[in-house]
């Protein structure tokens, strides 16, 4: 599909119909924040219907999207206000956690249950992990941390999730349902 | 098989990571979307990754709700556009008609130039130079060369010896405008303070406002000089002379160039950025080999720069930053 002369709104409909999920799933790997990321993607949509008309884009509507989301996200963290952004991510999750003793998940048994798969994890693997999961370091601030290449870091994070998703493989259903619970559903 | 596991598992944390770009995003959606083991699999790292990651989880989205909310903006939008544009129009019209009173009072057409209140003190010049002076309003009449002349009110110009003979020069103080037929043998040259003012076919306006002289390109090409410096102007700049600095600082009328379209279809960055650093007048430089072949299709009308580099920075994943009075392009790979 390409971005076309005439923007109509059934055109940005059936965009977004089509593009909302994927486009706001990606916002979120990256801003940590659902209401957040699914805004960048509203806001993009009316941005892209105010300009309609001067832009005129030859080329994958996706690729535009994506590319748009992507820099709309990287401007969101950078922006002045966003310096304690992580933090702020941690204490949403801490806050939630209290909620799951309540709704009869104890928080301190998650996060044993991380500690002993973390244990599991070959040494290089584990201290790759751990600047990823609690420094909240990049692939690039680690590799530079380590003094490693950032291959060996992708290499090492991919080894650590892999053994991650097995170890908390029992935990993963509870941990959804408790999610899908919090928020409502 | 293992091999391409591997790089889609690590594609996936890439991506869950939050460090994907736009490409490997797309790359990890469509393999989701190719079947329902896939996008499976994906929800497990998703979760883990969440889980050992202290985040929330990526939860479904209700698009409907979602689109009501975008949809209710963009009408609200539309009806606040529909205000201005009023708004926009009456004042037009405010200005065009102070605009017609003004004109129709002052603008006069060269061959009425006998009745118009100017001054032509060459009789009164010991040194048989002529000159002209406004009165309390501004005229319009027309020199020898036919060159047309608006003088504003209370300034004067005095034109050289052998002026249309062996020169075209002249010496403003104040402000007027100029409408210039070009001639190669004899330049048309405007004096005013230190700065020489020469039009390449051009209409142009100079204000002496004392401190400063401005220097506004309406046609064509006007070059100033200052000392040995050249500064050339084209249709839509103006140009700033700081008397005090005996400097000359330049500008860019980005109304002049209102209509201005690009288009760009498979054009190379490099070509592009060529293009518009020469008609903006500003440095742009590609920080990066890797994306200098990449290509463009896209139209831009009325855009300022900045916004069509924005534009283009979103369309092709590039990073774009100011420095030093210049633009700096950055980018990895071409999407």
């Amino acid at each position: 599909m390409e971005l076309v002369e005439a923007i109509t709104s059934q055109t940005l409909e059936a965009w977004f119909n089509q593009y909302y999920e994927p486009l706001a799933r990606y916002a979120f790997t990256m801003v940590k924040r659902q209401e957040e990321a699914e805004d960048i993607v509203q806001k993009l949509f009316i941005k892209l219907w105010e300009k309609r008309k001067e832009l005129e884009i030859t080329g994958q509507t996706k690729s535009y999207l994506y590319s748009a989301v992507h820099n709309a996200s990287l401007n969101h963290l950078n922006s002045a206000a966003r310096k304690n952004y992580h933090r702020e991510v941690e204490e949403d999750y801490s806050l939630s956690g209290s909620e799951r003793t309540d709704s009869g998940i104890e928080s301190k048994e998650l996060e044993q249950t991380i500690e002993l798969a973390m244990q599991t994890l070959p040494p290089k693997c584990r201290e790759v992990f751990q600047l990823s999961r609690q420094e909240r370091l990049s692939y690039k601030e680690i590799a530079d941390q380590l003094n490693i290449s950032t291959k060996t870091v992708e290499n090492q994070m991919g080894k650590a999730l892999k053994l991650m998703r097995t170890a908390l493989q029992e935990y993963l259903p509870a941990f959804i349902i408790h999610i899908l619970i919090l928020r409502g559903w | 098989m293992v091999e391409e596991n591997t790089y889609m598992e690590n594609l996936i944390l890439l991506f869950l990571k939050g460090e994907a770009g736009p490409q490997h995003a797309q790359e990890v959606q469509s393999w989701m979307d190719e079947n329902p083991a896939n996008k499976a699999l994906f929800l497990e790292y998703e979760r883990a990754f969440a889980l050992s990651h202290q985040q929330e989880v990526f939860k479904a989205v209700n698009t409907k709700e979602a689109w009501q909310k975008v949809e209710s903006q963009i009408q609200n939008k539309g009806k606040n556009n529909l205000r201005m544009l009023y708004s926009a129009l009456a004042v037009a019209a405010s200005i065009a008609l102070v605009f017609t009173v003004f004109t129709w009072n002052n603008e006069v057409e060269p061959s009425e130039i006998a009745e118009q209140p100017v001054i032509n003190d060459s009789i009164q010049n010991t040194f048989s130079l002529e000159s002209y002076t406004a009165s309390t309003e501004a005229t319009s009449f027309a020199l020898k060369d036919n060159s047309k002349v608006k003088l504003e009110p209370h300034s004067k110009i005095m034109l050289n010896e052998g002026f249309d003979k062996s020169n075209r020069s002249l010496t403003l103080e104040g402000s007027a405008e100029f409408a210039v037929e070009h001639k190669d043998d004899l330049p048309f040259t405007v004096h005013v303070k230190e700065l020489k003012v020469v039009d390449i076919g051009t209409v142009f306006n100079i204000q002496d406002k004392g401190d400063t002289v401005k220097v506004v390109v309406t046609e064509g090409i006007v070059e100033l000089k200052l000392g040995d410096e050249d500064i050339r102007l084209i249709e839509g700049d103006s140009a700033f002379y700081v008397a005090k600095e005996a400097l000359v600082k330049k500008y860019e009328k980005v109304e002049a160039r209102k209509d201005k379209v690009f288009e760009f279809d498979g054009t190379k960055l490099k070509e592009v950025t060529e293009i518009l650093s020469a008609f903006y007048q500003k440095d742009i430089i590609i920080k990066n080999e890797a994306i200098q072949n990449c290509e463009l299709s896209v139209t831009f009308k009325n855009e300022d720069l900045a916004t069509i580099l924005n534009i283009i920075k979103e369309l092709m994943d590039l990073e774009v930053k100011y420095n030093n009075n210049q633009y700096e392009i950055y980018g990895d790979e071409c999407i």
